[in-house]
């Protein structure tokens, strides 16, 4: 956050990142359930991904509230009570075509953020 | 030396998101402080101890209490709930419900219902209001008989529950789908606005 004095340019990473953390944890859940304080460490060791952790149980309540995962507490083996989230036929569809349009929007923006850098290193 | 016992931390820490929180709905808010208690719980089980400096770093990463709350109460606001084609329909249907006596009110009333925008409370709150301004149409005309000119009681009650309702229960509604949500949330107000369009 250092760098990015620019308000608008601040604003429009918070908002792009906050539309993209939701789908960071739809792709945890990909391949198996994992409980809440589970999910929020993952999200954490991502640079940058998580400035409170906190912030990530509403966003995991929307979630479920739009039916893109399904929550079960179980008694764990040691520790308290833990609440999993697995994802649905919903959210595995939601996390694929939000995969193909992430990867298009990468690149389209790459393309254009790159080539203009080169653009301004050869013009002399 | 000024030490807190680390359970009143959490305990004040759980009230300060409580009250954060108050303007979700109950049970929405309770599901919080569940997944917030049962976060700090594995937090401090995993660290092996719940000593103060363990305790504060945990809730120190969780986040203040009023950021959490907000980031709840922000974005299902932002995602287009707070006026969506539904709550239009709704609040016009009640509005003008006077068009069409009690069926124009029921629909506006099935609309309220289906929608996510307004707490149970809000609802209601609004219809109940709705209600008993129309039983005030029917008691003042009771109690005024010396109109003569008065229809029927029947014809009262239709007027009171088909024109007065409605409309008060519209207005209601609508004052509480413009409640503003927290000021401090920043940069919600440009994201509600993206998402709203």
């Amino acid at each position: 956050m250092r760098c990015m004095e620019h308000g608008d340019a601040r604003k429009t990473l918070t908002q792009l990142h906050r539309g993209t953390v939701e789908y960071c944890v739809l792709a945890l859940l990909r391949d198996e359930e994992r409980y809440g304080f589970d999910l929020v460490r993952a999200l954490s060791q991502a640079d940058g991904l998580v400035m409170s952790e906190g912030t990530i149980y509403p966003l995991l309540a929307r979630l479920r509230r739009e039916n893109l995962v399904t929550t079960t507490w179980r008694e764990s083996d040691a520790g308290p009570p833990r609440r999993y989230y697995r994802l649905t036929d919903i959210g595995h569809a939601a996390l694929a075509t939000f995969t193909v349009e992430w990867m298009r929007f990468r690149d389209a923006v790459d393309t254009l953020l790159i080539q203009e850098n080169g653009h301004d290193h050869r013009s002399p | 030396m000024t030490t807190v016992h680390p359970d009143h931390l959490v305990a004040d820490y759980l009230r300060r998101l409580e009250a954060a929180a108050s303007a979700l709905p109950p049970e929405r808010r309770t599901e919080l402080i569940a997944e917030i208690r049962a976060h700090v719980e594995e937090a401090l089980w995993e660290a092996g101890t719940s000593d103060e400096v363990t305790v504060r770093n945990v809730l120190e990463r969780l986040g203040s209490p009023e950021e959490i709350a907000n980031a709840a109460v922000g974005p299902s606001t932002a995602a287009g709930r707070t006026r969506g084609k539904l709550e239009i329909a709704a609040l016009v249907a009640l509005a003008l419900s006077g068009v069409l006596p009690i069926v124009g009110w029921a629909i506006g009333v099935v609309l309220v219902l289906a929608s996510g925008a307004w707490s149970t409370r809000d609802k209601a709150v609004g219809l109940t209001l709705g209600l008993l301004a129309a039983l005030s149409v029917p008691a003042i005309a009771v109690a005024m008989p010396v109109g003569g000119g008065l229809g029927p009681f029947e014809l009262l009650i239709l007027v009171g529950w088909g024109v007065v309702s409605g409309p008060v229960s519209a207005a209601y509604l609508a004052y509480r789908l413009r409640r503003p949500s927290h000021p401090v949330v920043g940069v919600m107000p440009a994201a509600s606005v993206a998402a709203g369009n």
